[in-house]
């Protein structure tokens, strides 16, 4: 007879009880022999098990049982209900998560080594991080760069804000100013705009030379934020700014007070670029060709900012931009419609605006005159932005336009068709697109869609009940690194 | 973009119901705060019934006409051709199905139930009770359904959706203490995610609790950020408007009714845009969030429910605090507000502090109004930061 512990998955410990059996794999099961009451002085245990473990979301993904086996019964990988003996969460957070959705007559044990749990999932945050930062920069092409970002950001001060981030702490202290800015958060009314981002960035070398985080109303008189403060204007340009700061003597121990914490590279414009793409990416990464190239001139501080969002970002929120940039070879083939865009769709009945997003509960307040839904809000700059570029657009999306220099410049190409069709062009990612009515205009209570890759372009283009016409959205953004 | 996610970014109690919970054995009743993804599983229920059944007869039974229109778009983009009413339909109507699904099923009545048990083989419903601010059906006046009438009309099974994506886990820290029953967790660790500041601000008075918002709403709105201020009732919106007027030196605002006899928050608007104030009542048909970009909205608890602002602030929080007579609806109502906020809660009281506050204060950051307000004449400038 011998005692087993085994690391399965939950909805395989429900496929134990409702069938009776589960096939375990070896690498997720261990033997032991001290009593059960001594399992939690013995880590190790744990640390086999896990060692093959996937990443996972939360504990409760996962838990571990304990069974008695007898060698003359069944094949050694086999578990039959019957050789249960008990059934430990993860973590007490799982405890109660088990509890809960189980058959009540289960007996959830208290769990053996929460924190080694918690260590496990700390390293795979760390690798989580890691990998975000290795994606951003294969999606851009930094991947082949000599410039190693990883002198800057360690394996340390990823390990200080991920442990920071599990103990719910603030940073403090004598840490490195790169780990007070992967861990800053605005809560100030700073500028929405560059300037923010500026702001942001003062406040971070204010963070370190603190060493603890301090509000807007400390720092708001220095002369660095003075100087800020000038640029209160509308669409301030990032170099304006940036060389404002190199110049004005009155900012001169700004500028030392920063060497201090970090003299290899230039630390103003790394932490601004990272904070305007932090702002920029709010949710999942999106690769946007244009706005990359009128960055790259910032060498350097522009790969390590970069770096830096893939660290905060980290797999989750960059895996899907990597695939579809890559693309996977699980993919499907992108077929190109032969047909303009606008005349490929079929016809729709007028009567009823679509539904696609949200459209306000069909209250009449839908004409010029009223005010677009709080939906559209987010959008209207795009919209404007849109309409100015319309016949621009319409340029690029009505004819098959490998020759338009304007799409040359500014459009990526759609993976080509492979019975030779003509190339289409569309509007660097992303973009947007609005229903439109027979005539071509667009309904005035229908949010435009936003789109952010070929597969979501290709999902609406699909779609029936109506045309869609494209609106590109120019974010304001993009220019504030033209050159002057 | 779409409310349906793919399957691939299901967490994993919402992958646990797709993969394991068997609908065709008993009925079953999702429970979960906003938030937790309870709609997402319903519209993944029915494309597993869909799958598993193509000609089964479905429907969607939904509380107003904004939720038939939410789950018409999803059910297009996922290529279903599903029923979708509401619950006043359903009930005009005699049809039988083989699945009935609702969502809110906090806002409906036991008849409303009893009608789904009997007409439907399998009845899939999703709602918590914890979020239900009507105690009676509008247009029948019957009183909305209890969690123990769910499961004994229904015979459910619960299941329970614990992971709450739309709230940032310092809000889910104070929910958590403020209505320990709750048991809500937020989803993974994420670095990427922005936590909410909470913030106790203690004034001298509520004139200064006023001018404190004031002060600092003005900065956010002007910067484009939104504010919403939520106070509990009509009648202390009143005492706050007329505080900010007076602050301001602009004449206060005399409470009119309108012809139902209710309190003329049209005339209210009209008062304080006349007097170029950057306030404005918003709830029953007064005010417009888009015409909000430089204004606080002020408004009920009630009114703020499935709302977000950048910033919230929740005035008036002392012992004299009254939001209703029920003290459990008077919890819920509170814990609405409180989760309103995206980046900035301030929770702002004079005096002696609210009993609901004293439950979680010890953990969140402390603001001395009256300093602060005092402040910008005194410490600016030299200290650590001389010299930058």
């Amino acid at each position: 007879m011998k005692h087993y512990l085994a690391l399965i998955r939950k909805a395989d410990f429900t496929d134990l009880f409702k069938y009776g059996s589960l096939h375990i794999n070896n690498d997720m099961k261990t033997d032991f022999q001290c009593p059960v009451e001594e399992l939690p002085e013995h880590p190790e245990l744990f640390r086999a098990l896990s060692y093959y473990a996937n990443s996972f979301d939360n504990a409760f993904a996962y838990l571990i049982i304990h069974y008695i086996k007898e060698s003359s019964k069944g094949l050694s990988n086999d578990v039959y209900i019957e050789e249960l003996q008990h059934i430990y969460p993860l973590d007490y957070e799982s405890k109660n998560n088990l509890e809960f959705s189980f058959d009540e007559r289960i007996r959830i044990e208290e769990p053996l080594w929460s924190d080694s749990v918690l260590e496990l999932q700390k390293r795979m945050m760390i690798n989580e991080c890691k990998k975000g930062a290795q994606n951003i920069h294969k999606i851009i092409g930094f991947d082949k760069s000599d410039f190693n970002c990883e002198d800057f950001v360690t394996d340390d001060i990823i390990k200080e804000i991920v442990d920071e981030l599990y103990e719910d702490r603030r940073p403090n202290g004598k840490i490195s100013i790169w780990a007070y800015l992967l861990r800053y958060e605005r809560h100030d009314y700073y500028p929405q705009n560059i300037l923010g981002c500026f702001m942001d960035m003062v406040n971070i070398a204010c963070n370190r030379r603190a060493m603890q985080e301090v509000s807007e109303n400390a720092i708001n008189n220095t002369a660095i934020f003075k100087l800020m403060d000038s640029f209160r204007y509308p669409d301030p340009k990032f170099d304006d700014i940036y060389n404002a700061i190199c110049t004005d003597e009155s900012v001169k121990g700004f500028s030392s007070m920063v060497d201090q914490y970090e003299s290899r590279i230039d630390f103003i414009k790394t932490a601004t670029l990272f904070r305007f793409l932090r702002d920029r990416y709010s949710e999942d990464f999106i690769y946007e060709p244009n706005l990359i190239d009128s960055c790259k001139k910032y060498g350097e501080e522009f790969e390590l900012a970069t770096y830096l969002l893939g660290i905060v970002m980290g797999h989750m929120h960059t895996y899907d931009c990597l695939y579809e940039k890559l693309p996977l070879s699980i993919f499907k083939e992108k077929i190109i419609p032969k047909e303009p865009i606008v005349d490929s769709l079929p016809e729709q009945e007028e009567k009823q605006p679509e539904t696609e997003q949200a459209i306000e509960d069909s209250n009449p307040a839908s004409d010029e005159t009223t005010k677009e839904p709080e939906e559209l809000q987010e959008s209207a700059e795009g919209v404007q932005d849109g309409v100015i570029l319309e016949s621009r657009i319409n340029t690029l999306i009505d004819s098959p336009s490998v020759n338009d220099p304007v799409a040359d410049k500014d459009a990526d190409s759609v993976p080509h068709d492979p019975s030779n069709k003509p190339m289409r062009t569309l509007p660097s990612f992303p973009f947007m697109m609005v229903k439109t009515k027979k005539d071509g205009s667009p309904y005035q209570n229908c949010k435009p869609v936003k789109i952010t890759s070929y597969e979501k372009f290709f999902e609406y283009e699909k779609k029936d009940g109506g045309k869609w016409k494209i609106q590109r959205k120019e974010k304001k953004q993009a220019d504030i690194f033209d050159q002057n | 973009m779409s409310w349906i996610i793919p399957e691939n970014k299901l967490d994993d109690q919402q992958k646990d119901f797709v993969e394991n919970v068997d609908i065709n054995q008993r009925n079953v009743w999702i429970k979960g705060f906003p938030g937790s993804g309870k709609s997402v599983l319903l519209a993944y229920t029915i494309k597993k019934i869909k799958r598993q059944n193509p000609s089964a007869s479905i429907v969607v039974v939904v509380f107003t006409h904004s939720l038939i229109k939410m789950f018409e778009a999803a059910f297009k983009e996922m290529g279903e051709r599903v029923e979708v009413i509401t619950y006043f339909d359903f009930m005009g109507s005699a049809r039988r199905y083989d699945y009935i699904l609702s969502d809110e099923v906090q806002d409906l009545t036991p008849s409303v139930l009893r009608e789904m048990n009997s007409r439907g083989r399998h009845v899939i419903v999703a709602g918590d009770q914890n979020q239900s601010i009507y105690e009676k059906a509008p247009r029948t006046n019957e009183n909305t359904v209890s969690p123990s009438e769910i499961n004994s009309l229904l015979n459910s099974r619960e299941f329970s959706l614990n992971i709450i994506h739309r709230l940032t886990r310092s809000i889910i820290d104070v929910v958590n203490k403020f209505l320990p029953h709750m048991n809500i967790f937020s989803a993974r660790r994420d670095m990427s995610k922005q936590s909410t500041q909470v913030r106790i601000c203690n004034a001298q008075s509520s004139d200064e609790e006023v001018t404190y918002i004031l002060q600092e709403g003005e900065k956010a709105v002007n910067n484009g950020y939104t504010v919403g201020v939520l106070i509990p009732t009509g009648k202390a919106i009143i005492t706050f408007v007329n505080t900010a007027l007076r602050k301001k030196g602009k004449p206060e605002w005399v409470a009119t009714t309108n012809r139902w006899g209710s309190i003329d928050f049209s005339s209210l608007n009209s008062h304080l845009s006349r007097h170029g104030m950057p306030l404005q009542y918003v709830g029953n048909g007064n005010g417009n969030f888009s015409d909000n970009s430089r204004k606080l909205a002020v408004m009920t608890y009630h009114s703020s429910k499935g709302l977000d602002f950048d910033n919230v602030f929740i005035p008036f929080l002392n012992r004299n605090l009254f939001i209703t007579y029920d003290e459990g609806l008077s919890k819920t109502l509170f814990m609405v507000a409180m989760t309103r906020s995206r980046n900035n809660l301030y929770l702002t009281y004079s005096g002696l502090k609210h009993e609901y506050l004293q439950r979680f204060s010890s953990d969140c950051n402390s603001i001395d109004i009256h300093s602060s307000l005092n402040q910008q004449s005194t410490t600016f400038g030299g200290g650590m930061f001389g010299g930058i």
